[in-house]
C-alpha cells in the first residue's frame, strides 16, 4: 500500500530542485510574499514609528521648559500634535503586530502603547512621587497601565485634577500639577523612543535582522501564520474594542445598547480613534493586498488566488475597502462621530465584520492557517 | 460443538500472557511520556490556567479543575503512577487511580477533547480489570501467588478488539464524499507541508491528497485485518508504522502515533515479547481465570458500546462534520477542517440588541473549538446568559451568529440566527442548527 502511495506521490510530481529551476517567474512564493511584506511595509511602519516617537520627548521638553518659565505659549499645542503624530504612526504597527513588539505577550507593544491599559490613579501617583523625587522613579519598572503613549496621552489632556484614588497622592494637592505631568511624560516619551528605536533596530538587516529571521525560517508556513495572526487585530481590537464597544452594538463598560459608551473610546482625551481606525484599515490592506504607495507586490489576497479562491479575495478586499471607505466618512471627532454620524460607525462597523467572518472561517481553511493566540497543542 | 461453544472455548483457551504484560509495560511507558510532554510544553497551565471557564459535558457541571499548581501536582500524580503501572508495583491501585485521574483532566474541559485521550481512558478502565500485572511486575515477584503465565485468549482479544475499533472506525468515517471524492480536507492541509524534505513539493498537487485520501482510508478499514493474518502481519505493522510515522510528522496529533504504534503491537502473537527477553518462558501453575457473570456482562456491554457509540450519527438527520451530532467518542479522526466567526447576540423585549463576543468569556483556543460546535455553543451561551442576568440584563433572548466554513467552502451560518439558545435543551434533534453546505469543497490548485 506505501509502495504504491509513494509510487504514486512520485508519479505525480516531477522531481524537486529541476523542477525549481523551472519555476515561472509569476509564481506564488510564500518566502517573496513574506520578504516583500517584511520589507517594504513591515519596516517602514517600523522606521515611522521610531521616527515620529524620537520627536516626542523633545516636543514635551520644550512643553515643560515653557511650563517652568511661566508661559507654555503654543508648545503644548506641538507636543500635542508630536503625540498625535507618534500615536497614529503607532496604529500602523499595532493593526499588524508582527515579530519583536508582538513577543513575550506583545512586551514590547505595551510598553510603547498600553491601550486599553491605564490605571489613572496609579500614574497620579507616579506623577506625584516623581515630582517629589524625579531620581527615585524608573520608569523600566513601572506597570504598563502608567507609562507608553496611552500614558503620555492622559498627561498631556488630562480630563481633571482628580486624583482618582481613594487617598490623595502625597504633595497632590500642592504640587503644580501641569509642570509635574509634563516632566514625568518627557520621561515616559524618552521610553517610548527609546523602545521604538530598540524595535526598529530589530527588524533591520544590520540590526536584530528580524526580517531574514522571518523569511528564513524553516517553515516559511508557519512564519505566514504569524503574520496572518496580526490580521486579528481586526476583529478583537478593530471591530470589537474600537467599533463596537464605543459604540454600543457590543457589551460595554457603560452598559449602553446601541448607543455610545465613551469611556470605551481609544484616545479618549485626544480625541484620535477615527484616525487610529483609518490607520488600523489602512495597515492591514497593505499587508493583505501587499499594495503599497510604492506599489504592489505578493500579499495574502495574492496567495488565495494563487491556490485558485479569487473569489474570497475579492470578497474580502472588497469589505476591506468598504470598511475604509466608511472610517473615511467619520468626522475627525470620533466622540463627535458617536453622536452626529452613529450610523457612519455602525456601517464602518458593519464592514469590518463581513472582513473578519471571512478571515476567521473560510481564510483560515483555505489557506491552512491557525488562529493566533492558539497554543500548538495536539489535534486529531 | 455449537459455535457458542467453540468460540467460548477459544476464547478461554490460555495463551501466553507476556504481551498482555508487555501492553502494561509499554501503555503506562507511553503515558509517562505523554504527561512528561505536558510538562515541556506548558500545556496543564494553558489548558487549565487560561480559562476562566470551561466547557463541561452533560451531567458533569460539578467537575472543576484544580487550580493551576494543583493541576501541576495531579500530573505529576499521574506521572508517578505510570511509573508504578509500568514496574506494577501496586498495579491494581495505580491502574485505576490514573484511570480516574485521567479521566478528571478530561472532564474539566470539553475543548480538551482527543479522540487518543478518549481511548486513553478506554485501555485504562480495561487494563483495571485485567491481570496485566501477574508477569513482569514487582507485584508478582513480591506475591508469587499472583503471579501467572498465562491468561484466557478473551483477554488479548479484548485489547485487540479496542485498538482494531479505532482504525476501523476511524475508517469508515472517512467514506464520505469530501474525503474520498475530493481529497478534503487533505488537500487544504498538504498545501501548507510544501516545505517537507523530499516529497513536500508533491503537496502541492490535487492527485496526491486524493491518493492519500484513498490510502488512508483503505489502511484504516483494512489493518486490522492485515495484522491479523499471520501472513500479512509483519508488512501490515511495517506499513502502521510508516503511516503513524508520516501522520505524527505532517500533522499535530500528539501522542496518537506513539499509542497506536505501540498498541498495535497486541495483535502480534501472545507470546511475541519473549523474543525480546532473555527469561525463558516458564509456566506457572495458577488456578484458572474465570470472568464472573457480573464482568462477562459489563465486557459484553461494553463492546457493545463501542459498536454502537460510533455509528450512532447515522441515526441522526444530517451530516455529523457539520452539526458534531455524535462527533466525540466516535473515532473521527482528522476527518474534517471547520473554522469559523462566533457572535452571541442579546435581544432584549425593548427591541435593542448587543453582541456579546465569545472572547470575553473564554480563551482564543477555546473559541476556535467552540464556533464549530454547536453544543459548546449552546453551553456557552448559557454561561453567557447567566452572566448577563448577574450583571442586571433582563427581558432577553440570545442568539448566536455564526459563520462556519467546512472543508474550505464558503462561510454560512450554522446556528439558527433566530433560535433562542435559552430554550434549547441538550437532548433531541438538533432543530437549531442549520442544514450543512452542499456542493463539493474548493479545491486547491497547486502553487508551483
Amino acid at each position: 500500500m506505501l509502495v504504491v502511495l509513494a509510487s504514486a506521490v512520485v508519479a505525480c510530481g516531477d522531481g524537486g530542485s529541476t523542477r525549481d529551476a523551472a519555476l515561472p517567474t509569476d509564481e506564488f512564493d510564500r518566502r517573496a510574499m513574506l520578504m516583500h511584506l517584511a520589507t517594504n511595509v513591515l519596516l517602514p511602519i517600523q522606521a515611522d514609528v521610531a521616527a515620529k516617537a524620537a520627536q516626542l520627548p523633545p516636543a514635551i521638553l520644550a512643553y515643560c521648559d515653557a511650563l517652568d518659565a511661566g508661559d507654555a505659549g503654543t508648545t503644548l499645542d506641538t507636543a500635542r500634535d508630536a503625540l498625535g503624530a507618534a500615536i497614529d504612526s503607532w496604529q500602523y504597527a499595532d493593526a499588524v503586530l508582527v515579530g519583536p513588539a508582538a513577543m513575550d505577550s506583545n512586551a514590547i507593544r505595551d510598553r510603547l502603547y498600553a491601550w486599553p491599559l491605564l490605571s489613572p490613579c496609579e500614574l497620579n501617583k507616579d506623577i506625584a512621587s516623581h515630582w517629589a523625587s524625579p531620581s527615585s522613579y524608573d520608569v523600566t519598572t513601572e506597570l504598563v497601565s502608567t507609562r507608553s503613549l496611552t500614558a503620555i496621552e492622559f498627561l498631556l489632556f488630562p480630563p481633571s485634577d482628580a486624583h482618582g484614588c481613594l487617598q490623595a497622592p502625597a504633595g497632590w494637592d500642592t504640587m503644580p500639577k501641569d509642570r509635574a505631568r509634563c516632566r514625568i511624560a518627557y520621561v515616559i516619551a524618552g521610553d517610548v523612543a527609546q523602545q521604538a528605536q530598540v524595535l526598529h533596530e530589530a527588524w533591520k538587516a544590520d540590526g536584530g535582522n528580524y526580517i531574514g529571521e522571518l523569511v528564513g525560517m524553516s517553515n516559511p508556513h508557519a512564519a505566514v501564520n504569524l503574520v496572518s495572526d496580526a490580521l486579528f487585530y481586526m476583529d478583537t481590537m478593530v471591530k470589537d474594542m474600537k467599533l463596537g464597544e464605543p459604540a454600543g452594538i457590543a457589551i460595554n463598560a457603560c452598559d449602553a445598547m446601541q448607543a455610545p459608551c465613551v469611556l470605551e473610546v481609544e484616545t479618549r482625551f485626544a480625541d484620535r480613534a477615527t484616525f487610529a481606525i483609518r490607520a488600523n484599515l489602512a495597515a492591514t490592506r497593505q499587508v493583505f493586498t501587499g499594495t503599497t504607495p510604492g506599489g504592489d507586490g505578493p500579499g495574502f489576497d495574492d496567495f488565495l488566488i494563487a491556490l485558485g479562491h479569487e473569489d474570497v479575495a475579492t470578497r474580502m478586499v472588497g469589505s476591506l475597502d468598504e470598511a475604509i471607505s466608511d472610517a473615511a466618512a467619520l468626522p475627525e471627532s470620533f466622540l463627535s462621530a458617536l453622536s452626529t454620524s452613529y450610523s457612519q460607525v455602525v456601517a464602518t462597523h458593519a464592514a469590518t465584520k463581513a472582513f473578519t467572518d471571512d478571515l476567521k472561517s473560510q481564510f483560515l481553511t483555505l489557506l491552512a492557517l491557525e488562529i493566533p493566540d492558539d497554543v500548538a497543542t495536539d489535534n486529531d | 460443538m455449537r459455535i457458542g461453544e467453540r468460540l467460548r472455548a477459544a476464547a478461554t483457551r490460555p495463551v501466553d500472557i507476556a504481551s498482555l504484560a508487555a501492553f502494561r509495560i509499554i501503555f503506562g511507558t507511553v503515558m509517562l511520556v505523554g504527561i512528561l510532554r505536558l510538562f515541556t510544553t506548558g500545556w496543564i497551565s494553558t489548558m487549565y490556567g487560561e480559562p476562566t471557564w470551561f466547557f463541561t459535558y452533560p451531567g458533569f457541571a460539578w467537575v472543576r479543575p484544580w487550580s493551576v499548581a494543583g493541576m501541576y501536582v495531579h500530573y505529576a500524580v499521574l506521572a508517578a503512577l505510570c511509573v508504578a503501572i509500568v514496574v506494577g508495583w501496586r498495579y491494581r491501585i495505580a491502574i485505576v487511580l490514573f484511570t480516574l485521574g485521567f479521566t478528571y483532566t478530561q472532564l474539566v474541559d470539553v475543548t480538551n477533547y482527543l479522540n487518543h485521550h478518549y481511548l486513553v481512558v478506554l485501555l485504562g478502565a480495561l487494563l483495571a480489570f485485567m491481570p496485566a500485572h501477574a508477569a513482569w511486575s514487582l507485584d508478582a515477584r513480591r506475591d508469587p501467588s499472583i503471579a501467572r503465565s498465562e491468561v484466557p485468549a478473551w483477554i488479548v482479544w479484548l485489547l485487540r478488539f479496542q485498538i482494531g475499533a479505532v482504525y476501523v472506525f476511524a475508517g469508515l468515517a472517512k467514506a464520505k464524499f469530501d474525503w474520498l471524492g475530493s481529497g478534503q480536507p487533505l488537500n487544504l492541509w498538504l498545501g501548507a507541508r510544501t516545505e517537507t524534505p523530499i516529497i513536500g513539493p508533491l503537496f502541492d498537487e490535487p492527485e496526491v491528497a486524493m491518493i492519500m485520501s484513498w490510502a488512508g482510508f483503505l489502511f484504516d478499514t483494512t489493518i486490522v485485518a492485515w495484522l491479523s493474518w499471520r501472513r500479512t502481519r509483519p508488512f501490515a505493522y511495517a506499513a502502521l508504522i510508516v503511516f503513524h510515522g508520516l501522520t505524527g510528522y505532517l500533522f499535530n496529533i500528539g501522542m496518537f502515533p506513539l499509542i497506536m504504534t505501540s498498541c498495535a503491537l497486541i495483535f502480534f502473537p501472545p507470546s511475541w515479547p519473549r523474543r525480546f527477553v532473555r527469561a525463558k518462558h516458564v509456566a506457572i501453575e495458577s488456578r484458572p481465570l474465570r470472568a464472573p457473570r457480573w464482568l462477562a456482562a459489563v465486557i459484553a456491554l461494553h463492546v457493545i458500546v463501542q459498536i454502537v457509540l460510533p455509528l450512532r450519527h447515522l441515526l441522526y438527520p444530517g451530516d455529523v462534520l457539520w452539526n458534531e451530532d455524535g462527533m466525540r467518542f466516535a473515532w473521527h479522526v482528522m476527518i474534517r477542517e471547520k473554522h469559523g466567526s462566533l457572535m452571541f447576540e442579546a435581544r432584549f423585549a425593548n427591541g435593542k440588541r448587543l453582541e456579546v463576543p465569545p472572547h470575553d468569556y473564554v480563551t482564543a483556543r477555546q473559541e476556535r473549538e467552540a464556533a464549530g460546535q454547536p453544543d459548546l455553543i449552546l453551553s456557552l451561551a448559557r454561561h453567557i446568559a447567566d452572566h448577563l442576568h448577574a450583571k442586571g440584563y433582563r427581558d432577553f433572548t440570545l442568539h448566536a451568529i455564526t459563520r462556519v466554513s467546512l472543508n474550505g467552502r464558503p462561510p454560512i451560518a450554522m446556528i439558527d440566527p433566530e433560535v433562542d439558545l435559552l430554550t434549547v435543551s441538550d437532548v433531541g434533534t438538533r432543530s437549531w442548527v442549520l442544514p450543512e453546505p452542499t456542493g463539493p469543497p474548493p479545491q486547491n490548485r497547486p502553487l508551483r
